[in-house]
């Protein structure tokens, strides 16, 4: 692919110039939010408050109130933390992976898709922090000088997990601040009003848009990229360890890492599409956030989900193929026992469904991406639960095989999560830009006038 | 100062003098001079000093309320803060007795072992006996002796009871007890008739010995019931039975089993166990062949065997037996039974001398005479049966209860007195009429019972734990109860209300002068009796000689009567189904139904927890179009749900007494239906309708099968011999290297080895670490969302190669102390790790409760405190629990620790001592208890324990052995000794 090509897709489309960018994009934070705001708000910020409620009943009263048992120790909690900590892959994967690999058409998307993961992250960081029996002395999971020398197991990937969380949170943080600071500059510039005019001011670090400026802000979104791009492979794979280093069939399998990132990436891409279908709606953003967005979007889900599907399949084979009595009946289990339907519906959602992207006019078509995407977002779910709660129930002695369901708390603390995650959307796209000014000018028409890019 | 006309009223001699500065005073709000103003004026110091006493303040404000502890005045002698002391006593329940060690610490008993010397325990305690620690802090307990509803003194209660019972002297006074194992109580109870001599004294017991009774005065003309050695026999069976469980001898039985069923090397031989059962009982799980029949088919099924040791044995020659048994119908059929009974009466008619047949005890009394007879064939009496010794047994079943009930009816009983037992709960609902007809009813009792509700006078009885008393099992041993606390509650035992009924001197003197007299007298090398006395109490038990023995002629006229009164019924009639009660192996007869733990004990063979279930095969429960968990009414009275459980008859139902209480404890009220109401006997032909509506059964396990894996792993005898080691060829385990250095172990590395030839699943060692290590019970919610807590389970496997003969295996399963431990890998906080000695330990402290390693455990023998289960501790059960285990809060994981409190305190004794840890001083709770000695814990370091030669044993291995995660736990591969015409082995 040479440059020429990718010059020729248009990615801002209807003839705009500057202003009117900077003016559609800042158009959210300038007016009011609407009735509908406030309603969708109130709706999500109200789930949200009943998932924390459970939260604080389980705290209160102990583990005990969700479903979990013996031999299922880990259930919705472990499931919506690989979940969400899967879909706030996408964000870094945008936008450092494919900064770097000069994919421009990340543009218009890589701010919402960021914020998405930031969000994302802290939905996850709740799980591992409030399935554990006594939350109170979390903190003994970071390795904290004390009295009586009891340093952290650094042969537990739960400890991995904690030091892979808490790193991509921060770069993923830094790196969508780092993006923010042109555009947060800009704000600062056009507002009028005097609380605005502070917070923006202290927030865009006195940007000045010179050239020195720029060039040293480049270098820097540059290392950021470099930085995120193997943290975006990491946290999965170390996610993954959780389970592939345990010594429970169906969990210990070297197949993880690749397959986790591949899952991560395919549902944090269907996350975005949701979001971003929603969002270019609202704000009017469809000449930035095109229907080629959404399309290369698509095609990636179609490309994630055909690698989730090799690996499912993959893992069968290898179950059969070791002929290993116990990993072999884990996965016979998976498909074929009480939990089947689960699997199943795993498998109709993650890899039949995105098929139909494999024809352009559905790769196109608004109604169709959104459904697949909610179902790829569902099937994710479901793929965490599989992987967890069919290995848990039945592994080695049959003696001690059992079942899960799940109580209304476990379903309290999943929405809550859902209703945290669109809260924190929601008051984002009302306070800061989602979706770059200042990187779409550079994608615009004109914007390079002698038809060239040059952007090292 | 108020005037008042010409009076004056002051208050100090300043306003009576009109003081100035009084007035002053006065006239002010504030005595003293703080109208606040200062706060505004503060000075640095005043500042700092308010400073730090607010923080002082906000930093104590919540504390918690100060328990003082108060030192002993004067320190006993013999007692040391923290050390275990044991005193023997003697468990007494029904007919049967045995000594046991009551372990106290700082005056608290908190464990019950067996006692070692007594020949009935050996060492081991049942279930029931060592839940008996937790009966005697039961909350529920009766606390104080009440006039209807009115709370009284035991001195104005004892008042109106002896005012009532002198009242009139032709006043009618029945006493209604249960089983008296006690000479002493029973010569006490002689002197209160002979006070009132219009008493008539009744024993009654739901589990009875009197059909047995019966069928020995027809059989021999005694109806004294001889001692059983089963150490003796080679060929066993048992009919109905249920030797190795649910009788209340089991505990010594099982030993005795155990004897002839321990294999160290090929050349060892075993006995044969052959059950022919209506039931699923532990026995039958146990038993080399098992044969499932109908109630009513049994009668037939021990004709057909005595017929074919006749006939076809010849066994005996005597031509009135052989035409009486010439009408049993032979069994034509080429069925199951027919291989069955060939290849038994093969074995038995070979073993003369050795063998032993059982019949149970709630039997028919023609199925029991059959019985006798074969083992008179078999020349079992002073062979396998002991002609000497017979063991305690009473006339205590419903037709002695008769007169009295038809006394009760008529109204001729003025004052009934029921002590102990649950009569009104015992048996149907009649009874309870029948007891408003009575004016006066005096009742003693541990609980608020069923039957306590129903009397007019109550009074609390103390526990076994904490009276005097004796107890006598058979003839020839008798053994003392001594107390090991003062009486929790304002309670007195049966002994102490009698002696201040009929004035008499108090209860332990009446106690030592019987002892006197009766035992002493007859013990003649001691010096003093107080010498003996003391001797006795240390012991637990004293000997006596018997001498004489009985003969057991068997009289053909019994047979004769048993032919005689064949019920055609018992022929075997397809269309009806038939209910097989038998005794619940956890609450027994309901009496243990408010413990907690012993309601959460798995019945040993369905697993089911907090309930008696409809047990039918599946083939019945589809004739009967009912599914698991549906619910079927028995004869318009008994509700229960349905189980299916493989290895039944079809046709039959089965279910256990002990459920359904309606009173006597919040734990045991309303778990399962009581089916008393059907009547006295334990087999019934009934009518089934199915109800709507389904039952959640709690179930600890519920898959049965091992899906091939090599879990549990056994060969017949003749596989054993011919391959040793066949254990190392069910698993293919490559020799795995480690790239580190292992660690040596230098000081001990405990480990334990488990025979599962010898161990029958009884659970006396799930009791057993239940009490040891204060496990709670969480109760039947929890248990159905498999969360129960117990550290060591029983896995029971079935095996259904053949279709009428299931066998089946069972497993102890506890923490493996893996020297690879998968858990101790993945702990984020380091909470669980191996201890220089090879033990897997667990850190409560420091447990966050990720519950990672519970998931990475292979064997799921890890506990998660979901709740805070322990919250609901309530006065006075914090007493009974051994301090030496710390109670475990919610949010944190534990597990087996292979009694780390024992093997420190074995240590710590040894240092003392100046000695090396002797092999078999440290047992664990699971290995004390166990009655077949079937758990083995040691030094795996040291080349001569007991532990390290078990464990190389050449049909050893471990579980899971191919996940490399070496197990401390070796399992001793389960060998059977099948008739070779019953089961063919292949090479």
């Amino acid at each position: 692919m040479n440059v020429q090509t990718i010059e020729k897709i248009e990615l801002v489309l209807g003839k705009k110039d500057r202003k009117t960018i900077t003016e559609l994009i800042s158009k959210p934070l300038d007016c009011f939010p609407s009735k509908k705001w406030f309603l969708l708000f109130s709706f999500t910020a109200s789930i949200a408050t009943l998932g924390f409620l459970c939260i604080g009943w389980t705290i209160y009263k102990g583990i005990g109130v969700w479903g979990n048992n013996n031999p299922v120790g880990w259930a919705f909690d472990i499931t919506n933390f690989v979940f969400w900590i899967g879909i706030g892959h996408a964000g870094t994967l945008i936008s450092a992976i494919l900064f770097l690999f000069r994919q421009r058409w990340r543009t218009a998307i890589n701010r919402a898709a960021e914020a998405m993961t930031i969000f994302a992250v802290m939905c996850a960081g709740i799980f591992p922090l409030i399935h554990v029996g006594r939350p109170w002395f979390a903190y003994w999971l970071f390795p904290l000088p004390n009295e009586m020398k009891i340093w952290v197991n650094f042969r537990s990937p739960l400890l991995w997990d904690v030091f892979a969380v808490s790193t991509y949170f921060i770069v993923s943080f830094l790196f969508w601040y780092i993006g923010l600071i042109p555009d947060l500059a800009t704000l600062r510039d056009r507002t009028t009003n005097p609380i605005k005019k502070v917070a923006y001011s202290i927030l865009s670090l006195g940007w000045r848009s010179s050239q020195r400026s720029w060039k040293q802000y480049e270098t820097a979104y540059l290392i950021f990229a470099a930085i995120s791009t193997p943290l975006v492979l990491s946290v999965h794979s170390i996610v993954s360890f959780d389970f592939a280093t345990s010594i429970i069939p169906g969990w210990h399998t070297t197949i993880f890492p690749p397959y986790f990132v591949a899952g991560a990436i395919f549902g944090g891409f269907a996350m975005v599409l949701l979001l971003l279908v929603a969002t270019r709606k609202v704000f009017q953003w469809e000449d930035f956030i095109t229907i080629t967005h959404l399309e290369n979007m698509n095609k990636v889900l179609l490309t994630a989900g055909m690698l989730v599907g090799y690996a499912y399949s993959v893992e069968f084979f290898t179950a059969w193929y070791s002929a290993n009595d116990y990993e072999f009946f884990a996965f016979k289990n998976r498909a074929f026992g009480p939990y089947a339907w689960t699997y199943w519906t795993m498998i109709f959602c993650n890899v039949l469904s995105p098929q139909l992207f494999w024809f352009k006019r559905f790769r196109t078509s608004i109604p169709v991406m959104i459904v697949v995407a909610i179902l790829v977002t569902i099937g994710m779910w479901f793929e965490r639960f599989v992987i967890i709660v069919t290995s848990l129930h039945r592994d080695f002695l049959p003696s001690s095989w059992g079942m899960y369901t799940p109580t209304i708390f476990d379903f309290g603390i999943l929405a809550g999560s859902l209703g945290l995650f669109f809260t924190l959307y929601l008051i984002f796209v009302r306070l800061l830009p989602a979706v770059s000014m200042s990187e779409i000018k550079g994608v615009m028409p004109g914007a390079h006038p002698k038809g060239e890019v040059n952007d090292v | 100062m108020m005037k008042d006309q010409d009076k004056i009223y002051w208050k100090s001699f300043e306003e009576l003098t009109q003081d100035p500065r009084y007035l002053e005073l006065a006239q002010r709000e504030f005595m003293e001079e703080d109208d606040g103003s200062d706060f505004f004026t503060l000075s640095r110091r005043k500042f700092l000093k308010l400073l730090g006493a607010s923080v002082a303040l906000a930093t104590t404000a919540c504390r918690r309320p100060v328990h003082k502890i108060f030192p002993y005045v004067r320190q006993p002698e013999t007692l040391k803060p923290g050390v275990a002391q044991y005193y023997a006593s003697t468990f007494a329940l029904n007919n049967h007795s045995y000594g046991i060690l009551v372990k106290t610490i700082e005056g608290r008993p908190i464990k019950i072992e067996g006692n070692p010397d007594h020949p009935l325990s050996l060492g081991s305690a049942s279930t029931f006996a060592q839940a008996s620690i937790l009966e005697l802090y039961d909350p529920d307990r009766k606390r104080k002796p009440t006039i209807g509803n009115k709370s009284v003194s035991w001195d104005e209660w004892n008042k109106e009871i002896i005012s009532l019972l002198k009242e009139g002297g032709n006043k009618q006074i029945r006493l209604l007890t249960e089983s008296i194992t006690s000479p002493t109580l029973r010569s006490t109870i002689e002197k209160f008739i002979k006070k009132f001599p219009n008493t008539k004294w009744y024993e009654y017991e739901p589990i009875s010995q009197e059909t047995a009774r019966q069928s020995y005065q027809h059989a021999f003309g005694r109806p004294n019931i001889p001692k059983f050695h089963l150490e003796k026999a080679d060929i066993l069976l048992s009919i109905n039975a249920d030797i190795l469980g649910g009788r209340l001898d089991s505990n010594a039985l099982l030993r005795q089993w155990a004897n002839k069923r321990k294999i160290t090397s090929p050349k060892d031989t075993l006995n044969r166990l052959y059950v022919a059962e209506s039931y699923f009982s532990l026995t039958g799980s146990n038993a080399d062949h098992r044969l499932a029949l109908k109630p009513s088919e049994l009668l037939l099924f021990s004709l057909q065997l005595a017929k074919l040791l006749v006939y076809r044995f010849n066994l005996s020659t005597d031509s009135n037996i052989r035409s009486l048994l010439k009408s049993v119908p032979d069994e034509n059929s080429s069925s199951y039974k027919k291989e069955f009974l060939g290849a038994l009466a093969h074995d038995l008619s070979k073993n003369r001398g050795k063998s032993l047949v059982l019949v149970g005890e709630q039997e028919s009394l023609e199925l029991q005479i059959v019985g006798h007879f074969i083992n008179s064939l078999l020349q079992s009496y002073g062979t396998t049966i002991d002609t000497k010794i017979s063991t305690a047994s009473f006339n205590n079943g419903f037709n002695s209860l008769k007169s009295l009930t038809q006394e009760m009816e008529q109204g001729k009983v003025d004052i009934l007195i029921t002590v102990g037992g649950n009569i009104a709960y015992q048996t149907d609902s009649k009874i309870n009429d029948l007891f408003k007809k009575i004016p006066h009813h005096i009742r003693l009792s541990l609980y608020n019972d069923e039957t306590t509700a129903l009397s007019h006078y109550a009074a609390p009885l103390s526990h076994d734990l904490e009276s005097w008393g004796d107890s006598q099992p058979e003839t020839g041993m008798i053994s003392l109860i001594q107390p090991t606390i003062q009486p929790l509650h304002d309670s007195r035992s049966l002994g102490e209300v009698l002696m201040s009924w009929i004035h008499e001197e108090g209860w332990l003197t009446e106690l030592k002068t019987y002892w006197k007299n009766h035992i002493y007298s007859k013990q003649p090398r001691m010096a003093s009796f107080e010498a003996f006395w003391e001797a006795a109490l240390h012991n637990g038990v004293v000997f006596e000689k018997v001498t004489g023995s009985h003969s057991f002629t068997f009289k053909p006229e019994a047979l004769h009567n048993v032919m005689k009164n064949l019920d055609p019924r018992f022929r075997g009639d397809d269309t009806r189904i038939e209910l097989q009660l038998h005794p619940s192996y956890t609450v027994y007869d309901g009496r243990f139904a408010n413990i907690g733990s012993l309601q959460e004990l798995p019945d040993p063979v369905t697993k089911v927890t907090w309930d008696n279930v409809a047990s039918l095969s599946p083939n019945t429960a589809q004739k009967l179009g009912v599914k698991q968990g549906d619910i079927i009414e028995i004869e318009n009275k008994i509700k229960l749900p349905i189980f299916l459980q493989p290895g039944l008859a079809d046709g039959v139902i089965t279910t256990s007494l002990g459920y359904g209480r309606s009173k006597g404890g919040e734990v045991g009220i309303g778990v399962g239906s009581t089916v008393f109401a059907l009547g006295s006997q334990f087999q019934h032909a009934i009518r089934v309708k199915k109800l709507s509506g389904h039952h959640k059964i709690a179930t600890t396990q519920a898959h049965h099968s091992m899906e091939g894996r090599p879990i549990v792993l056994e060969a017949p005898l003749e596989e054993y011999k011919h391959t040793p080691d066949f254990p190392k060829h069910k698993t293919h385990t490559p020799e795995l290297f480690s790239m580190y250095e292992e660690y040596p172990y230098p000081g001990h590395k405990w480990g334990m080895a488990i025979d599962l030839t010898s161990c029958v699943g009884c659970s006396g060692c799930v009791v057993a670490c239940d009490v040891e290590n204060n496990i709670p019970s969480v109760g039947k919610a929890q248990v159905l969302k498999g969360r129960e807590m117990q550290w060591m389970r029983l896995d029971r496997y079935y095996e259904t190669s053949l279709e009428h003969d299931i066998k089946t295996v069972h497993q102890p399963m506890l923490c493996q102390h893996c020297d690879n431990a998968p858990c101790e890998t993945v702990c984020p906080v380091a909470a669980t790790t191996h201890s220089s000695e090879g033990i897997n330990q667990m850190t409560y402290n420091r447990c966050v409760g990720t519950r990672y390693c519970a998931n990475n455990c292979p064997y799921k023998v890890r506990r998660f405190n979901y709740f805070n289960f322990n919250n609901s501790i309530e006065y006075p059960q914090e007493l009974g629990k051994n301090p030496d285990v710390t109670i475990r809060m919610r949010g944190v994981m534990e597990k087996c620790t292979f009694c780390i409190q024992r093997i420190s305190e074995g240590k710590n004794a040894a240092k003392m001592r100046g000695e090396p840890v002797l092999d078999g001083s440290i047992k664990t709770a699971c290995q004390e208890a166990c009655p077949t000695e079937a758990i083995i814990f040691g030094d795996l370091n040291d080349p001569h324990s007991k532990v390290s030669k078990a464990s190389k044993q050449s049909h050893g291995y471990h579980v899971l052995e191919e996940l490399n995660v070496r197990p401390a736990i070796t399992y001793l591969a389960k060998i059977r000794n099948p008739h070779p015409k019953l089961e063919k082995f292949k090479i």
